[in-house]
Order: structure tokens, then sequence, then C-alpha cells
């Protein structure tokens, strides 16, 4: 069955099934709501009963416990020792492992959560951030304000990191920033983003393609042209020679050598164009059928273009790949047809997720496990999603842990941290 | 990084025209999902109920659809796991044959049922939510990568299901 054929029968099955249902109105919806909260009062005047009693018991029931965890377990290394297992516990500090960022080889954040990501609109949640300055040995809590505690209904919290530093937690509207290694935080409203929350969208040097409405993570109207700018918005000399449209797949890329590359899709092709004066001159490259996003390595040396796009879904053609050789685009012997995330590492190294589980790398035209990573075990739901840091750390983000990948080429060592 | 819609940044909308407006939409989407026309109503009554709480609030978001969706898929993902669905999917599947609903529709809910939950969450959001990979990822709070490779395999074997069908029928 083709893919065209399978949205049709979706279309189909939506056109028939929406009818046969019968909303109970708003009326109902209304009424529902008043009974909860008769409800809830009843529970709270419990809750201030035990409370009385004991608050101890109260918070048990919240589930704060701020007993000390134990400390962290020695890690175990795998039978080839390529592959060191890390458990990231924090003393102190309760709730599941919620998400894992690092920003370079030694420096990451851990957000804890003692709420379940689904339950949302949840009253007793807490919420801890972690920081690591030795790739995930050791792990210091820092306090968050009461504020990263409060119910939200637009989903779980989110990690903004900079470096290892400056974060900021994105909960529901507002922005909690830390400058000063989570020692102390700031809170701000979504329609007053600080500096901080820019620069994490932006490249090293700060630029980033933006609407003029747009603040911080959230987007404003789509404009008619988006448009290249500096930190805080600083108009650039010149704009990138290509037809920016907001709706349309584009990409801003900074190397490591200061050459800013923006990419734009124009149906079935990327055009592109590079400056390396800040903006000051542009050169177009060849467009490219086919191609659907640019990789660039964090040395900023080798530009590759790929099939697979980082944000939209083909059934057709993915696995196509090509590398700059001086002006031209040069296909390459295509990625493994199981790829599902690619990003660019230094050296002429392309490490690979796989959609069933495992990855790789690809490097001198041909693809090599990496057993760290599962290797040949397909396990299912083990598929994970590759991304390289500025210093040419692979990062390896999967359901069951984050793996860190050091070292240079495809002699790495791998981290497992869970 | 996904972006978000801004809070905050439009008139608050009319809470019964909003209903009107996705109620259906998000009805199908968790029937798909759940295979249980009745959970489904329920449950997208209960998410719109939710919001109805806050809607002061969310009523004023850009796409307070997004968080209606978010979370009547939050509730269908919790009511999922509470009952242990692979069981109790299939048995309803099998009900719904003698309940006679179109036999299209049976064959899309039979369908899917045979896929990991996983699978079968990503396909419906793609298909009827209209979301794309990254706003999947984003509600689902799992890596793109997962999501696309969920897609993959999800779509696989949905058209394989169907295309054996397809096939029997003709046969």
């Amino acid at each position: 069955m083709r893919e065209t054929d399978l949205d049709d029968v979706f279309t189909e099955f939506e056109a028939r099934t929406a009818p046969t249902f019968r909303p109970p109105g708003v009326a109902d919806a209304a009424r529902r709501v008043r009974d909860r909260r008769r409800r809830r009062r009843g529970l709270l005047a419990g809750v201030a009963a035990l409370l009385l009693a004991g608050p101890g018991g109260a918070y048990a029931m919240a589930g704060r416990d701020d007993a000390p965890t134990p400390p962290a377990p020695d890690p175990s290394a795998s039978p080839d020792d390529r592959l060191v297992e890390r458990t990231v516990a924090v003393p102190g500090v309760p709730g599941e492992l919620r998400q894992l960022q690092f920003v370079d080889a030694r420096h990451g954040w851990a957000l804890f959560d003692t709420c379940d990501r689904e339950d949302v609109g949840s009253t007793d949640c807490r919420r801890d951030l972690a920081r690591t300055a030795d790739g995930g040995v050791t792990w210091q809590r820092t306090a968050l304000p009461a504020a990263a505690d409060e119910p939200n209904l637009a989903g779980p919290p989110y990690l903004l990191p900079l470096d290892g530093r400056r974060i900021t937690v994105v909960i529901g509207d507002r922005y909690l920033v830390s400058t000063d290694g989570g020692a102390s935080f700031t809170d701000h409203p979504v329609s007053t983003p600080p500096e901080v929350i820019d620069l994490a969208l932006a490249t090293d040097s700060g630029y980033s393609l933006r609407c003029p409405q747009d603040q911080g993570v959230f987007s404003g109207p789509s404009c008619p042209r988006p448009r290249l700018v500096g930190i805080g918005g600083a108009p650039v000399p010149v704009q990138p020679p290509l037809n920016l449209r907001s709706e349309s797949d584009k990409q801003l890329v900074e190397g490591g050598d200061g050459r800013l590359w923006v990419t734009a899709r124009e149906g079935d092709r990327l055009t592109m164009a590079v400056t390396d004066d800040r903006a000051a001159t542009w050169r177009t490259l060849p467009a490219v059928a086919g191609a659907a996003r640019l990789l660039v390595s964090p040395d900023g040396l080798d530009a590759w273009l790929v099939g697979i796009s980082d944000t939209s879904f083909s059934a057709t053609d993915p696995n196509r790949l090509w590398k700059l050789v001086g002006d031209r685009w040069q296909e390459q012997p295509g990625l493994p047809d199981d790829t599902s995330t690619v990003a660019a590492a230094n050296g002429g190294v392309l490490p690979v997720t796989s959609a069933y589980g495992g990855g790789g790398y690809w490097y001198d035209k041909r693809y090599v496990d990496e057993p760290a990573l599962g290797g040949p075990v397909r396990a299912d739901d083990e598929s994970a999603s590759v991304q390289v840091l500025p210093d040419d750390t692979i990062v390896v983000t999967g359901q069951t842990g984050t793996f860190l990948g050091t070292g240079s080429g495809v002699d790495r060592s791998w981290t497992r941290l869970s | 990084m996904t972006e978000r819609h801004r809070p905050g940044a439009s008139p608050p909308l009319d809470f019964t025209g909003f209903y009107e407006a996705h109620f259906h939409r998000l009805a199908v989407q968790l029937y798909a999902y759940l295979g249980d026309h009745a959970e489904a109503q329920d449950l997208t009554q209960e998410a719109f109920c939710r919001v109805l709480e806050r809607w002061d609030r969310i009523g004023a978001y850009d796409d307070p659809s997004a968080w209606v969706r978010r979370v009547a898929w939050n509730l269908a993902t919790s009511r999922l796991r509470r009952v242990r669905t692979a069981v109790r999917h299939l048995a309803r599947q099998r009900e719904e044959h003698v309940a006679g609903p179109g036999p299209d529709r049976v064959a899309l809910t039979d369908a899917l049922a045979t896929l990991p939950t996983n699978q079968r969450r990503a396909v419906v959001l793609h298909h009827l939510a209209q979301l794309s990979v990254a706003e999947i990822a984003d509600q689902l709070g799992a890596p793109e990568g997962t999501v696309r490779s969920w897609l993959t395999r999800g779509r696989a074997a949905l058209a394989r299901h169907l295309t054996d069908r397809q096939e029997a029928h003709r046969a």
C-alpha cells in the first residue's frame, strides 16, 4: 500500500467516523467542572486535617520526601570496556530523571520530576535540577524556585542550557533562568524573555533566523520573510540571498570556523548560501534536489546534505547523502536503509542511529556499527536520536538512557547515563 | 527545539465555539488510538472539562486546540495504561465487529490495534491530528528520531495489514 493510499484511508476514516460522535455539550462540561470543584474542596478539608495532625504525613502524601537518597552506585563497565554505565542519582532529590542535557563532554544538566509526565495539571509535583561538571560522574543539586513545582497544563517543563553555568527551565508560560550554575534563579514571563534565552536558541555567535514578533521559545505571528539577526535582534549587513518564507523549511548553522550557512527548501530542492565574513557577503551553493537538511561538522570543515528531514517525515528516498567538495555537492554512497537520525562529527564522520535501535558511524563511504550503542541488537522501541556537541562529543538520546561518546573520529569511549 | 505558541497573544475565544469546532476531530483521534468509541467520547469530554476550568488563561493562547489535544491524549494514555490495553483493546475490537460500524472503520481500527502503543499513537497523531514529527516529539516527550522510527515501523505494519486484508477480500 502506497503512502498516498494510507493518507486516503485516514481521511475517509475521519469523514465517516466524526458524525458518529454526539458531544455531551458545554452544559455537561460545566456541570462536571462544578462537581469536581466540590470534590476538591472536600479533599482539601481532609488534607488540612492531616496537616493539623502532623505535617509529615501530608508531605508523604504529596510525594515530597527529602530524605537523602543513597549515593550513586559505582559505574559498571561492559565486557568490552567501551561502555561505562552510570546512574544519575542525586542525594535528596526524589522523582524520576526526566531530562538530561549535555553542553559539552563535561558539563550537563538533569531535570527530575515526581509527577507522571502524562498527569497534566497535577498540584503536587516536585521538580529538581542537578548539574555535573565531570561528564556525569558526580551530580550536584541546584535549588529551583517554588514556581517550578506549579501545575502546568502545557506539558512537562524542559531545559534550555547554554553552557555549564547558564540555563533556562521553560515551564508553562515562564522562564526560570540561572546564570551562576544554578546558585540562584530569576523568574521571567514569556512576554519578556531575557537575553540568555535568545542566546540558547541562537548559533554560537548569537545569530538566529526570526520573525519580528518571535519571543524566546514562542513563535509570534508568521511573517512574510524571516530575517537573519544578531544578538538582541541586531541587523546584519546583508541578508542571505535565499527565498526564506516563514512556512518553509529553513536552517541556520554555524560551524566552528565562524562560517554561517543558511538553507531554504523550495519544493524538492534545498537552496543554500554561506558567508565567512559575518554576513557582509554571501556565496550561493548549487541547489540539490532530494536533499532535506544540511549538516556541518563542529569544526566547520565538513558540510553534508542528507535526505532525512529534521522535522518532517517522508517515506521516499530519505537515505541519500552528499558531501561538499570545493563548490560542488558530490553524492556519496547512501546512509543505511534503517537510518533514523544522523549528525556530523569532525573528521568526516557521521554518527547514525537506526530506526530499530543501536547505531554506528558512516565514514570513508561505508557504515560500521558501534557496539556500545547496542549494535545489531534491535530491541523494540530502542531507537534514539543523535546530535554532536560543539566540542565534537556525540550524544545519543534514547528511551532508556543518554549515551555520551567522547574522543575523536570513530575512536570513542562511551558512557550511558540513565 | 520545537517552538510553542505564545500565551497571551490573542483575545479569548468563545468556549462554546471552541468546543463545537474541535470536539469531533479530537474524538476521532482518540477513537483511532483507543479503539473504543464510548471511551473516546468520554475522554474527549473530560479533556474539554479540564480546559474549561482554566479557560480564562488557555482561551487567550494562540492555539488552545493544541492544549486540549495534549490534555486529551494524556488522559487517553493514562487510561490505556491503567486498563492493560492490549488485551482489552483487542477484545473491544471483536465486540465492535458485532456492534456494526462500517467495515472500513473496523478495518482501520483493527489494523491500528495490531500496532504497539507508541507506534499507534505516533501514526494517529501524524495522520489524524496532522502533527509533524517535531510536534509529536514535543507532545510525547520523545526524541524526534524515536518518533520517526515509530512512524516508519507503524506505517509499514499498517500498510501490510490493510493490504493483506484487501487481498483476502478479493480471494
